[in-house]
């Protein structure tokens, strides 16, 4: 930027076909250049100074926005690649299929529980929305991780399942009895 | 492997050759084929190989694929520790052509060929490997016994003749059987058709006899090994007065006809017709007369004179009046015959023994009418009398002379037996130089060798061949368990007494443990029968069986090894009948659980003598009969209260013809009136086909009473007939309460424990016989299903448990045996989720039905039970050939779909096939045929997954089964010393390690 200045500087002083002036004041500030040499059309330093200014302080407030809602939307981008694991997977029961949906129902488990902990470093206006959005993707791959299991046949949810505590009937009347003896 | 001719023929075709091999023995079993190799280190696989082996494996299944099941068995160590081969006719195809492929190129090249050929060999026996359990020979008999009976003695004879001594028997369970005269074992046994019986025995060269009904069968046995010699039959006139007699290679058959006497006589071999003569007898016109053939003589008597005549030359009959003998008996007398040459003749009060002479029979001897007579045969001219001493509980046994009449005193002796005494015949007797010896037959069915002069030297329990209802019945808990629950059970008992109960039982407890552990006791299971070793055990598979005959004696019977434990006489009791069949009700009022209170059963039955009801309490354990009551009325129905009382009794309530209700004990009446609201009976009445359910509801205070709640009549119909009616076992326990479908959802199960199978049969023009089926409830008397068979007759043999209902019936139109399965449901939900009552059940089950083809008959069958109901159901089946099979229920599901869709095969249904199998293997007892099976009777043990069953008819057999496998229990083989090792040595390892590694650290850290 100042190299920028000091260039313009020289291009509009056409006197000595170079000069080196040390002493000269009005390299001291870069207020002082702006008044004395015209910018460049196009060119308004100050809004330069304003927006790299600004820009440098929402550029890491952004980082840090953008990184949360990575953080935050990062359960829902997995939601493909574990509907298409679970289709790959297949209904049979046997050690991988249920190592993965072991898998599946554990991760947003443990995310879920240590929540707090990965938005500890978040801060923000919007770190409601994101862990609203994180626990609702948490929330699907629940959802689909209890559906892989229920058409594994791995929920209790027929009567089938229950069949082994029904209780047997009680005996209300006592019958004894046959051929009459002779 | 003993049976009649008939069905001998078929068990040898039916059983495999035996293959031998020079370093494992192999042997086959009556089953079919079962081969048990000894040597349990020998590989199979050269087994196979070696070409020996196969070749036999090759024509055996070719034998085989003649018939519809082939096979060949082979059992080995390996799978586990049994692996048997099971091909088909199909394998047998394979089997020729693979062998005829392989075969080809073997004549070209030698060597690379045969290489092959072993190959091939080798691979195809090895894809038909399946893991199914057989047994090793080393364990034959460790969970199982058998023991043999041939029933009363009937007729008897000693051979001295043929180079072994032996008693040969015909019994009136119409078997034939040859006894060992120092021990009573049986050396050999022919067990003849059912529901006959041996007319005569003849003891010659051969052994002759003639049994049968309208036709009778002549055979004769060789002496040593009872091979049947030769047989012929012919047509008979039946007549209890008909008499048989064998005389110099002709045998005689003397039939009375109106008027006259008929002889034919017939060549005893072959069977030719010798012509028969019709002797003029007038004075058999009345019937008041009574025949015995005395050796080739006939003599008759009427109540006025001696008639005989010769078989032989067959003149006319000589009369001797009686008043020549004076003898002026009031009524004809009875003669029966004594030996070859003697007979007696029975007035009341005393007998005269006649000996038969040319010249008409002579007087010789006089003794008391209830005296028993024999006279030896051979020349030693002696008759053994034997008299019953009731009073001293003794027999007198004396000779007499049969030249002078008069006895002879070095041959009398006199048997003491004490409780066990019980009226006896002499049936045979023998004198060898100056030492004798007889069998008598007790009433009792017992068969006794007595050496004379001396005692009995051997007793056999053949009431245990009429064995009519049994009962398995728990152990009692040691005196230590005793005296525990005594601590808790007495009622009254101050707080010293009960410390001092305490500290006593605590210090017996300690003595044992230092007893047990200085190795001073053993433990109760590996010590012998005595007392004090009836005593439960950990897993409650050592139990006591409770055996009622109708001999009118009661055994206890110990089930680990078969030992009578206990006997009780029952002098006055006779059994119930339903139809002609004798029944005795045995019930288990107390069970030995209940320490302080002794064990208590009870069976009901009649008098002998006056016909009305006489009921038994005896203590199951010890065999002591605690009561024995006359009712005073006769019993029509019984049944057993469901609740015990204060003393943990369960009384019986007793329904008289009269239907009058009664309480036995009468103590238990109060407790019976305090459940009468919810108690029921039916009963029936097989003649008029009609039946009755009564309800004891309006019981008043003091008295039962039974009102009629409902009837149903069957329709009446030409030759109908109740055959069976079967409720369920009062202490079965159903676990599932449904079954599982393939989409997860549950058909639940229609339990109705008041449910009864009726059958009837009716004959018809059209259809001759006609089987009708219906499920009644017995509370409401409401038909629930009801099916009909047509041209389908008895036998019919029904099981009906949980759910379902099995039975056999004989199809007429295709002549087979067919069982037919039903099964009920009451459908996706459940009408009543918590109790289940008859009268308010409007439920209509959804019924299963399926029918299948059984190939041999039944004789009867039993489903298995365990204490819990978890484990599945087997049927265990007696068949006509002695072999016991154990059918998984899961082969007559009626669920069985004809398509198999996969669905029905998520459910684990197999595919329905009409014929069901008998696979060898299922045969639970071998090669050990257990004869005229009358009865099964199945008991919980201990275990869940182990149920015992008795089989019981002319052969006593007992055995254990796992129809789930022995899933809660480690097996015979499991190396407890292995495992140990394992895990020390683990132990061990882990512990050297962690050292190890400690002083590897300590290195590192000084480094």
């Amino acid at each position: 930027m100042r190299e920028t200045a000091t260039s313009g500087a020289s291009k509009s002083q056409k006197k000595p076909r170079w000069a080196l002036d040390f002493g000269s004041t009005r390299f001291k500030s870069d207020n002082a250049c702006s008044v004395s040499l015209p910018s460049p059309p196009g060119y308004n330093p100050s809004a330069v100074q304003v927006h790299a200014e600004s820009s440098k302080e929402n550029d890491s407030s952004h980082l840090i926005i953008k990184k949360s809602w990575d953080l935050a939307l990062g359960p829902i981008k997995q939601v493909p690649m574990n509907l298409f694991l679970m289709y790959m997977a297949g209904n049979s029961i046997s050690i991988f299929p249920i190592m993965m949906v072991g898998m599946l129902i554990i991760r947003p488990f443990k995310s879920l529980f240590t929540m707090q902990q990965a938005f500890k470093v978040i801060e923000g206006n919007q770190v409601i929305g994101q862990k609203f959005v994180y626990l609702i993707g948490n929330i699907l791959n629940i959802a689909l991780a209890l559906y892989k299991c229920h058409s594994m046949g791995l929920l209790p949810t027929h009567s089938s399942d229950w069949l082994a505590f029904v209780e047997p009937q009680q005996r209300i009347e006592y019958l004894g009895g046959g051929i009459s003896f002779t | 492997m003993e049976s009649t001719p008939g069905q001998r023929q078929h068990q040898q075709s039916v059983q495999t050759r035996l293959f031998y091999r020079e370093n494992s023995q192999l042997y086959g079993s009556t089953a079919g084929a079962e081969i048990a190799t000894r040597n349990q280190h020998h590989n199979i696989i050269p087994a196979l190989k070696s070409s020996s082996i196969v070749g036999s494996g090759k024509s055996e299944l070719r034998d085989e694929s003649h018939r519809s099941i082939g096979f060949a068995v082979l059992c080995g160590p390996a799978c586990g520790s049994r692996i048997v081969v099971v091909g088909g006719p199909l394998i047998g195809l394979i089997a020729g052509m693979a062998l005829t492929v392989a075969s080809g190129p073997v004549s070209k090249s030698s060597d690379m060929c045969s290489k092959g050929y072993y190959i091939l060999w080798t691979l195809f026996f090895l894809q038909f490997f399946t893991c199914v359990s057989c047994l090793f020979e080393d364990q034959i008999g460790k969970f199982d016994w058998r023991q043999r009976y041939i029933g009363k003695i009937r007729f008897a004879a000693f051979d001295a003749v043929s180079g072994t001594r032996k008693i040969l028997v015909a019994t009136e369970q119409n078997v034939l059987a040859a006894l060992h005269p120092k021990s009573g074992n049986i050396l050999w046994q022919q067990v003849l058709e059912k529901d006959e019986s041996v007319q005569h025995m003849h003891v010659g060269k051969e052994l002759v006899s003639v049994s049968g009904g309208p036709r009778v069968h002549v055979r004769a046995w060789d002496k040593t090994n009872g091979l049947l010699a030769w047989e012929w039959s012919l047509s008979q006139q039946q007549s209890a007065r008909a008499r048989w007699a064998v005389d110099k290679g002709r045998l005689y058959h003397v039939v009375p006809l109106d008027g006259q006497l008929e002889v034919s006589a017939f060549s005893l071999e072959s069977g030719f017709d010798l012509g028969s003569r019709r002797l003029a007898a007038p004075w058999t016109a009345g019937g008041a007369y009574d025949c015995v053939l005395v050796g080739a003589t006939v003599v008759c008597v009427t109540q006025h004179s001696f008639y005989w005549t010769s078989l032989a030359d067959g003149g006319a009959f000589a009369e001797v009046p009686l008043a020549s003998f004076d003898l002026t008996p009031a009524a004809v007398p009875v003669l029966s015959g004594v030996g070859e040459l003697a007979f007696s003749l029975r007035l009341p009060g005393k007998q005269t023994v006649f000996l038969m002479g040319d010249k008409g029979p002579r007087a010789i001897h006089e003794a008391s009418a209830t005296a028993s007579l024999l006279a030896t045969p051979f020349d030693s001219n002696i008759m053994f009398k034997l008299e019953n001493k009731p009073d001293s509980s003794a027999l007198q046994v004396s000779a007499v002379s049969l030249n002078t009449g008069v006895e002879v005193d070095e041959y009398s002796s006199t048997l003491i037996l004490g409780s066990k005494f019980s009226p006896c015949t002499l049936t045979a007797a023998i004198c060898i130089k100056d030492e004798c010896a007889a069998v008598l037959s007790g009433d009792d069915h017992t068969i006794s060798f007595v050496n004379i002069p001396g005692q009995i030297t051997w007793t056999r329990e053949e009431a245990l061949a009429s064995i009519i209802s049994t009962e398995i019945i728990d152990l009692p808990v040691s005196d230590l368990d005793a005296a525990i629950e005594s601590e808790f059970g007495s009622k009254q008992a101050g707080i010293v007494g009960m410390v001092m109960r305490r500290l006593t039982s605590q210090v017996m407890q300690i003595k044992v443990l230092a007893q047990t552990v200085l190795g001073l006791v053993q433990p109760a299971s590996s010590s012998g029968p005595s007392r004090a070793s009836l005593i439960r055990d950990t897993f409650g598979l050592h139990k006591m069986i409770v055996a009622v005959t109708s001999a009118g004696k009661a055994f206890g019977i110990d089930n680990l090894r078969g030992e009578l434990i206990w006997q009780i006489q029952l002098p006055r009791f006779a059994p119930l009948h339903v139809g002609k069949s004798p029944v005795v009700p045995l019930y288990v009022l107390r069970t030995t659980s209940h320490v302080p209170f002794t064990p208590l059963c009870a069976i009901l039955g009649k008098d002998r003598l006056t016909g009305e009801g006489l009921a038994v309490a005896f203590e199951p354990i010890k065999g002591l009969v605690l009561s024995s009551d006359a009712l005073g009325y006769k019993v029509q129905q019984v049944m057993q209260l469901p609740h015990p009382d204060d003393e943990f009794l369960r009384g019986l309530v007793v329904l008289d013809d009269q239907l009058k209700v009664h309480a036995y004990p009468p103590e238990s009446k109060a407790n019976a009136i305090k459940q009468a609201a919810s108690l029921y009976m039916f009963t029936t009445w097989p003649a008029k086909g009609t039946f009755a359910g009564f309800s004891f509801a309006h019981s008043t205070k003091q008295d039962l009473v039974a009102t009629k709640v409902w009837e149903l009549q069957l329709p009446d119909g030409p030759d109908r007939e109740v055959v069976a009616v079967v409720g369920k076992n009062p202490t079965e326990r159903v676990n599932s309460q449904g079954r599982v479908l393939a989409d997860r959802s549950v058909m639940y199960k229609y339990i109705n424990p008041n449910l009864i199978a009726i059958i009837s049969q009716v004959s018809d023009s059209s259809h001759k016989y006609i089987l009708n089926m219906y499920l009644v409830d017995g509370v409401s008397g409401a038909v629930v299903h009801s099916a009909t068979h047509k041209r389908a007759r008895a036998p019919v043999n029904v099981v009906h448990s949980e759910n379902w209902l099995v039975y056999s019936y004989f199809n007429e139109k295709m002549r087979r045996t067919e069982l037919a399965s039903f099964e009920l449901y009451e459908g996706k939900s459940r009408s009543n989720t918590t109790a289940f009552s008859s009268k308010s059940n409007s439920v209509r089950p959804l019924v299963e039905q399926q029918a299948y083809i059984f190939p041999s008959t039944v004789d009867t069958m039993k489903e298995t039970i365990t204490e819990k109901g978890i484990t599945s159901k087997h049927l265990i089946m007696a068949l006509p050939n002695g072999n016991i099979l154990e059918l998984p229920w899961m082969f007559v599901d009626p669920r069985r779909p004809t398509v198999q869709t996969g669905e029905m095969r998520d459910e684990g249904v197999i595919p329905y096939t009409p014929e069901l199998p008998i696979p060898p293997d299922a045969i639970i007892n071998y090669n050990q045929t257990v004869n005229r099976v009358r009865g099964i009777h199945t008991a919980p043990s201990g275990l869940e997954s182990t149920c015992l069953v008795l089989v019981y008819g002319l052969d006593l057999f007992y055995i254990r089964v796992a129809p789930s496998k022995a899933f809660d229990l480690l097996k015979d083989d499991f190396d407890h010393f292995l495992i140990a090792a394992v895990l020390l040595g683990l132990v061990i390892a882990s512990y050297v390690t962690k050292k190890l590694a400690a002083r590897k650290a300590r290195n590192q850290a000084w480094k």
